[in-house]
């Protein structure tokens, strides 16, 4: 077994039980630690048996272990971008949460002092 | 005709004091809105008791957030006209009569306009006038200075400027919903005060803004 083949296996396992504490934790929900857990199980298996994505590349019809590293990187960075899109989203929403809670808070100074 | 002075602050506890004791000799009330400043600016406004209200944001939203909150608070106390001054002084109170004087002949929106001219830091005049013009060439709205915050309007006013936008791009957002809904509105000549060339909108801050500008080309 070569050293980034050990790298990437410590890596998908210390992530996957990260995964699952955060799930146990209630932090995440169950399809996102579905989709991660998919996403760390999937290194877990490349970096353990590397002869999957010479499988994998056959299957799509790709050639040559580059094909296969083009492949995977170019999946990789559609990846992190689809993340990235959403981590925006969710940022937007939580400034217009952020927001309204402050400027509400701000206006019932004054209800308060009404009602006095 | 009632009219609240809203007054947005950040870090201004330099300047505020002037400016709200100034201001609340000349409208009938003045509200100041302390947008999480982390300096004396809270302190400050509070030693005033009669005709001033001072509202706090827990947060620093920005300058644009801060107007809404103090607009709707001015409007939950009965205000006719609001008129929006700068808390740092770039703004003189002594105006606000011509403003009041202007929107009772029948405007529903009066927007203050600088001289664009050498007392205006060179990056400021140059981002003031490239988005002047971006503003008419894509929204068609014509007006000499439209990163002026010093502006008055009524109820029906405000309605058709109502804006989204919580940091600087509000003032221009102001201007193309004024367009956008038709509102009557003229502008007003004021003076052009400058007291710290690094405060306020940045070569960046007119980037952004002019990226927003064409974003509300496509939502708008």
């Amino acid at each position: 077994m070569k050293f980034i083949q050990i790298i990437g296996i410590i890596f998908a396992l210390t992530m996957s039980y990260l995964n699952f504490l955060h799930f146990r934790r209630r932090e995440i929900p169950l399809r996102y630690f579905i989709i991660w857990a998919l996403v760390w199980l999937a290194l877990f298996v490349f970096a353990l048996i590397p002869g999957t994505t010479s499988l994998l590349s056959q299957e799509l019809g790709l050639i040559g272990d580059l094909r296969t590293m083009d492949f995977l990187l170019i999946i990789g960075f559609m990846g992190v971008l689809g993340f990235l899109y959403q981590f925006y989203i969710y940022l937007e929403n939580m400034k217009k949460r952020l927001e309204k809670l402050v400027r509400d808070n701000a206006l019932k100074s004054i209800e308060k002092k009404d009602e006095q | 005709m009632k009219v609240i002075a809203v007054i947005p602050a950040y870090n201004e506890a330099e300047k505020i004091f002037e400016v709200v004791s100034t201001t609340k000799e000349l409208v009938d009330r003045v509200i100041v809105v302390n947008d999480a400043s982390q300096d004396n600016t809270l302190a400050i406004c509070q030693q005033f008791n009669e005709g001033v209200t001072t509202l706090s944001h827990a947060v620093n939203l920005g300058q644009g957030a801060a107007l809404k909150t103090g607009c709707e608070a001015a409007w939950m106390m009965g205000a006719d006209a609001i008129i929006l001054i700068d808390g740092d002084s770039q703004h003189d109170p002594s105006e606000i009569p011509s403003f009041i004087e202007k929107l009772q002949q029948g405007y529903e929106v009066v927007f203050g306009v600088r001289i664009i001219n050498n007392e205006m830091p060179f990056v400021k005049r140059f981002g003031n006038l490239f988005l002047t013009k971006a503003t008419h060439k894509l929204f068609g709205v014509s007006l000499s200075d439209v990163q002026c915050g010093y502006r008055i309007f009524n109820k029906s006013g405000y309605k058709k400027l109502e804006w989204d936008s919580i940091g600087y791009p509000y003032a221009i957002e102001m201007v193309v919903n004024a367009g956008k809904n038709k509102a009557n509105y003229e502008e007003l000549l004021t003076k052009t005060i400058y007291h710290d060339n690094y405060k306020g909108t940045t070569l960046f801050d007119g980037i952004k803004i002019f990226i927003k500008m064409l974003s509300w080309k496509i939502n708008k």
